[in-house]
């Protein structure tokens, strides 16, 4: 466990000097190194699932498409009106779908006897969702 | 337009493949969790990757400006389906500044609803630009991708050197049979007066000088020199030059041929110009308005190139220079070349007057005790060389930042009317 925090506490190093720096590559290994350190703390813990590894998902993913926006926004150019307003509401999507997404996956991990024909359907429905959003998100025009 | 892939594809791509790879092998599907919203967008944006249509179109609304004047430069830019930000930026060549729109800039299009963009440039420095050029990149909507382009208007821009309205000219020794304003040496059929003389038959009635006939009891005529005109050459060296932050050399010698050719042609006079250096390049002596827009685009194409040859005066085309021309060197001295072919001019029996550029407002002295130790012999070699000048009766007048070039062509003419010719 404090082996894993260390990696953190290296990632957050590095995503500071990133931003600080500007460094797109920085945050990419941040990124890596953050995914290590779970990992790590994963194997260092119980050999129960964990059921907060959605929520983990969707901060690093926060995180991180923040610090890129972050930097991009140090380029000389500004960026076009009602930009921010799309690009947040992609983010926020994404991480939505991928939350339900990871959630489902976590839920088919633990063998639960009772639920299993009730699973299945939401698991269905789940897949069908994520597919319409994933097919619909690049065609909507933007700020439509 | 050219699909590149963002640094954050490559960081996504390699956080989804440790987290698929961990969870694979440590049997954690925590991991899949983790790592979901990363692969989430990747899914996304790679099946919603598509190019942009996008259409461009630069328009300038002048070809040529004088230094300080500026144009228009226009962008029309339209998208066949929208897209959510393109960064505009435009290709401005040193020498040129742009004003008016933010550069660069980004925007988002509608589809089929075109946007047109403004910039004023500026033409900060004389030359000829190759304007037209910009760089269009649209970002993809989950950031993975950048569509890069060059928009290439191919539109050329000729900023002509601001030059100096002149009064002063150094006069030629020789001049040539036609017409001109330049009052010749020999005398004949002109108005300034000249001389008197003895009548003889066949001379003009409306010449004789019936005063100076009365007090003298025969008959005198009036004798005047004609108005004629001449060959100037001008001489740009452009073996080397000294640049600074605010100009070089180069750019005060450009101006200087222009204001001096504009005020030859001006005087009917035909000019000629010889620019040598890295290249050589040349025009024919010609007259006329027609014949200092040539000049000029010559003179906008001068640079000094870098080169090592040996290049003398056998180089350059007997016809550039004929005899009896006045042929006024523009150059920093910097060069010993450049040096070395005016004083082969002068021998060769060429009326060669010398305007120094001088380098000494774009140096700075070296740090140290032997810079400035260097500094002082350089300077001296260079007084060394104008004194050789001297000696031999060229006129050679050193042209500061800051002073007019009427004084300078002035000391010209004043060492001109006492020096004498020698021949090497």
């Amino acid at each position: 466990m404090p082996f894993a925090l260390l990696v953190d506490l290296a990632a957050g190093a590095l995503l500071l000097l990133a931003l600080a720096r500007a460094w797109g590559a920085g945050v990419g290994w941040a990124l890596v190194l953050s995914v290590l350190a779970y990992l790590l703390a994963v194997l260092a813990g119980s050999r129960e699932v964990d059921p907060t590894a959605p929520v983990v998902g969707v901060f690093l993913f926060l995180a991180a498409e923040l610090a890129y926006w972050s930097i991009e926004l140090r380029h000389p150019a500004r960026q076009a009106r009602g930009l921010p307003v799309r690009r947040l509401t992609t983010v926020v999507g994404v991480a939505l779908a991928a939350e339900v997404l990871a959630g489902l996956a976590l839920l088919s991990a633990v063998p639960r006897r009772d639920l299993g024909v009730v699973l299945d359907v939401a698991g269905a429905v789940a897949a069908v969702a994520v597919v319409a959003l994933l097919v619909g998100l690049p065609a909507r025009r933007p700020g439509g | 337009m050219t699909r590149y892939p963002t640094r954050k594809l490559g960081a996504y791509t390699g956080v989804v493949a440790l987290g698929l790879l961990g969870a694979l092998v440590g049997g954690l599907p925590e991991l899949v969790a983790v790592v979901a919203p990363f692969a989430v967008l990747l899914l996304a944006g790679l099946v919603g990757a598509r190019p942009p249509r996008l259409d461009a179109r630069v328009e300038l609304d002048g070809e040529r400006v004088v230094e300080g004047q500026a144009v228009r430069l226009d962008l029309e830019l339209a998208a066949g389906a929208a897209v959510e930000q393109v960064e505009v930026l435009v290709d401005v060549p040193a020498g040129l500044a742009v004003e008016g729109a933010p550069n660069p800039t980004a925007l988002a299009l509608a589809a089929g609803e075109p946007v047109r963009l403004g910039w004023t440039v500026h033409g900060q420095r004389w030359g000829l630009y190759r304007m037209g050029r910009v760089w269009l990149r649209v970002r993809d909507r989950f950031g993975l991708f950048h569509y890069e382009t060059l928009v290439d208007g191919h539109l050329p821009l000729r900023v002509y050197p601001s030059a100096e309205a002149l009064n002063a000219l150094i006069r030629p020794h020789d001049t040539r049979v036609s017409a001109g304003e330049q009052v010749a040496r020999a005398k004949g059929d002109g108005i300034e007066f000249a001389d008197l003389r003895p009548f003889v038959p066949g001379d003009r009635v409306r010449r004789i000088n019936w005063r100076a006939s009365a007090r003298r009891g025969a008959l005198w005529v009036n004798e005047a020199h004609p108005e004629r005109n001449a060959d100037i050459v001008l001489f740009l060296d452009t073996f080397a030059e000294a640049r600074g932050a605010t100009g070089g050399t180069l750019d005060a010698a450009v101006r200087a041929a222009t204001a001096l050719a504009a005020r030859y042609l001006t005087r009917r006079d035909r000019v000629g110009l010889v620019r040598l250096g890295g290249t050589l390049e040349w025009l024919l002596p010609a007259a006329g308005p027609e014949h200092l827009h040539r000049v000029v685009s010559s003179l906008l194409e001068a640079d000094a190139t870098p080169s090592y040859v040996d290049k003398g005066l056998a180089l350059v085309p007997p016809r550039t220079l004929p005899p009896g021309a006045l042929v006024i060197a523009v150059t920093p001295l910097l060069d010993e070349r450049g040096g070395a072919i005016l004083v082969d001019l002068h021998a060769r029996g060429w009326d060669l007057a010398v305007i120094e550029v001088s380098p000494l407002p774009f140096t700075t002295t070296p740090p140290g005790e032997f810079g400035a130790l260097a500094e002082r012999l350089w300077r001296l070699q260079r007084e060394a060389v104008r004194a050789r000048y001297e000696r031999l009766g060229i006129a050679v007048v050193t042209w500061r930042d800051g002073v007019a070039l009427d004084a300078v062509l002035e000391e010209v003419a004043a060492f001109r009317r006492y020096a004498r010719h020698v021949r090497v």
